[in-house]
């Protein structure tokens, strides 16, 4: 029997987001995949007998947590651990860490350590501004029906809401490399490589031509 | 006495055009100027007998036509002379001939690539529309997106509309554009390695950036949108060398009462219970009026002639946080005839236009690395003009002047000053650059000028040698130009304004800065307004 109300192609975790909430609303969905493993960039492979390895991806954190819930991911057997610390190793052994707001190690004076907590102070404001733009489809800015003017409407109010120095920061830092912004808040070239280094993840730019990223 | 109505500090073509607007309102203005001459970096200099150096601006395209003929710029000596043509020349002896002529240019660009041949007239209408869409912001304030003045709104509104007309498919390539980089607007519509670096010169040309950097398609466009004499997109020579336009706003300004004073090194701009007073020279010179106007970049205003306690803190800390980073040198060379290019008939028309010796994307990149590594390019990027084949007062019968705008230069080398061996390094390296192609360069060479981020930023007065006033990146244009909050050319202090090319729409002697600074200055001063509005496109 090959006949099915809907095909999903690539077993990744969106893919199979996808399929189960098609699947949950009473849908016939098939989910395909080429490898022999479903996954996709979030599996793990045993790379070596009793060894395993998170195959691609390697941290957990940027996923939507309201699907954690809203699919039961716990009940289904998904243990998280604790928010980890970052920490950058340093040769002289004074090593940097980054705990939440806590900085602490490699000789970041109180300024820097100030810095820091505004700095995350500003990102947190701006994530949350971003982070209902992520649960919804991006709006269509001219040929918009009611729900694409309601999130852009919804856009333009928080940014507003956010208050006059918030919403010329982030105007301004939407388009700016992470370069000039680690060197508008801190001195610390350790602080300023381990921040930044979230900013070129993944990108083929380097620090110096990279556009933010939250 | 020396009481004014208004003092403008620096008599670049920003100062003498916010000058002359307030003048031609009835205020009793001075324009002080450090230098012994005018024109900041829109002048030509006689630095070897008989031979005109354009030695900073070189080329005019974006000067607001609204100011030359309100000014009548003309009739006070201006006189702009299109050229056409520029080539780039490639390493394996051939070239890539820029043509004015529609035709002839099609067939040049077959000649390399018969699919980027035809990706031309889509390119050409998708980036004109980009002009269009800018040219009608540039005399104008740009709106305070934060504000609820309904000043403000009213113009959000109208820029949001403009932009909504475009319908959505253009408004998506219309932001795609505001944020990339050249070297990805150019992929989009050509193959050819030549094609695309003639092209993407003017996105990378006087900015910290490379091909690949976000933001430089935009550069691109800050190139493309004036015009001489109503063409869109042209370029031209002011006669006798950008001084040309200097001395012509000098007249203009003069002709309403200005009062122009030379040798005049502002120290400090004069503050009292929170309004400004008048400036103080370093001689100890004071000159008192209740508005002043920086001509300067925002660094050098806010950091070098206002006393910081003057100053709100974010400021200050705007202030030290812009950029306005030194990329570029230039070479002013006086020749004892015409330099015989490699392939290229020197009768050929595309010899009076830009020259350039960059024929890849992946070597205008590398010669970006150099400069991230603190060092002036080892292959330089070069936008190269003879003006004396178009405008034969510029040297003496028979020979030629040369202007080489070079690209890259940092503004410290390898984190300290520059020397003069860096200075003769840097100069080798774009003689050896233009010798590679041209066999009797070196021996037509009569005098040459050289000039680092430190020479420009010593003589002129741009910190860091940056011909923009600070970076044209999105985060410092329109309502973020020179920082958020500050940019409808008024100061943080009472009286006090800014003009610079640091403020909306930026550097290009455009003149608009100081055109749009006029209005508003006329504006809070209740006088009536003598700044002309923009014309209409068709």
């Amino acid at each position: 029997m090959t006949d099915y109300d809907a095909v999903v192609i690539g077993a990744g975790h969106n893919g199979l987001i996808c399929a189960t909430y098609l699947a949950k609303a009473g849908h016939r969905v098939l989910v395909l995949d080429g490898r022999s493993e479903p996954g996709g960039c979030a599996s793990t492979r045993e790379f070596t007998a009793g060894f395993k390895v998170s195959d691609c991806a390697q941290w957990f954190s940027q996923f939507d947590r309201s699907i954690t819930k809203d699919l039961n991911l716990h009940g289904a057997g998904l243990k998280l651990s604790d928010t980890k610390t970052t920490i950058s190793l340093q040769p002289d052994g004074n090593h940097l860490t980054l705990d939440g707001d806590h900085i602490a190690g490699a000789g970041v004076d109180p300024v820097d350590q100030a810095a820091y907590r505004e700095f995350r102070k500003m990102m947190q404001r701006f994530a949350k501004l971003m982070t209902h733009l992520y649960r919804g489809r991006p709006p269509k800015l001219v040929e918009h029906n009611w729900r694409d003017r309601f999130t852009l409407m919804k856009l333009g109010l928080g940014l507003k809401m956010m208050g006059r120095e918030y919403m010329r920061d982030i105007m301004r830092i939407v388009m700016i490399n992470i370069y000039d912004v680690m060197n508008e808040h801190f001195k610390h070239d350790a602080l300023k490589s381990t921040i930044a280094l979230d900013a070129v993840t993944g990108t083929n730019m380097g620090p110096a031509v990279t556009q933010y990223r939250l | 006495m020396n009481q004014y109505d208004a003092i403008v500090i620096g008599a670049g073509h920003n100062g003498l055009t916010n000058g002359a607007y307030l003048a031609k309102a009835g205020l009793k203005v001075a324009v002080l100027e450090r230098n012994p001459y005018i024109g900041g970096a829109t002048v030509s200099r006689e630095l070897h007998k008989g031979w005109y150096y354009s030695n900073c601006s070189y080329v005019s395209s974006l000067l607001r036509p609204e100011i030359t003929r309100d000014l009548e710029l003309p009739r006070h000596g201006l006189q702009v002379v299109p050229f056409g043509g520029g080539a780039t020349f490639m390493r394996n002896g051939d070239h890539f001939g820029n043509y004015s002529d529609h035709d002839r240019h099609y067939r040049e660009l077959a000649r390399h690539s018969k699919r980027d041949a035809n990706a031309y007239d889509r390119y050409s209408a998708d980036t004109s529309l980009q002009t269009k869409l800018i040219r009608p912001y540039l005399l104008r304030t740009p709106p305070d997106p934060t504000s609820l003045k309904p000043k403000d709104l009213r113009d959000l509104l109208e820029f949001a509309r403009s932009f909504m007309n475009l319908g959505e498919e253009k408004l998506l390539d219309t932001i795609k554009f505001w944020t990339a980089s050249v070297g990805d607007y150019l992929n989009e519509y050509f193959e050819t390695d030549v094609i695309k670096a003639h092209m993407a010169g003017s996105g990378i040309i006087g900015t910290a950036l490379g091909v690949y950097s976000p933001g430089t398609a935009y550069v691109l466009l800050h190139h493309y949108m004036g015009d001489v004499d109503g063409n869109v997109g042209a370029w031209g020579f002011a006669r006798g060398g950008m001084g040309a336009i200097a001395s012509s706003l000098s007249k203009a300004f003069q002709s309403f009462g200005g009062e122009i004073i030379c040798d005049a090194n502002v120290d400090e701009i004069m503050v009292k219970n929170g309004s400004v007073t008048g400036v103080a020279l370093k001689d100890g010179t004071e000159y008192r009026a209740p508005v002043v106007v920086s001509n300067l970049d925002p660094k050098r205003t806010f950091l070098d002639i206002i006393n910081p306690s003057d100053l709100p803190k974010d400021v200050l800390k705007k202030a030290r946080n812009f950029k306005i980073r030194g990329s570029s040198g230039k070479l002013n060379i006086a020749l004892d005839g015409l330099p015989i290019f490699n392939g290229l008939d020197p009768k050929n028309k595309l010899m009076a236009g830009d020259l350039h010796f960059s024929d890849s994307l992946e070597r205008q990149e590398r010669a970006y690395d150099d400069w991230k590594a603190g060092t002036w390019s080892k292959d330089p990027y070069l936008d190269m003009m003879i003006p004396s084949l178009t405008d034969p007062t510029m040297a003496p019968p028979g020979k030629h002047m040369m202007s080489v705008f070079v690209q890259y230069a940092p503004p410290k080398v390898e984190g300290r000053e520059w020397t003069d061996e860096d200075k003769d390094g840097f100069e080798k390296s774009v003689i050896d650059q233009i010798s590679n192609y041209s066999p009797n360069f070196k021996d037509l060479i009569l005098h040459c000028e050289t000039r680092t981020p430190r020479e420009i930023e010593a003589e002129v007065g741009l910190t860091e040698g940056n011909i923009f006033m600070g970076e044209l990146t999105f985060d410092q244009l329109l309502f973020n130009r020179p920082f958020p909050g500050y940019a409808q050319y008024r100061g943080p202090i009472k009286g006090m304004y800014m003009c610079s090319s640091g403020t909306h729409p930026g550097g290009g002697v455009m003149a608009a800065p100081g055109a749009n600074s006029a209005r508003e200055i006329l504006s809070d001063l209740k006088r009536p307004n003598t700044v002309p509005g923009e014309y209409a496109d068709d």
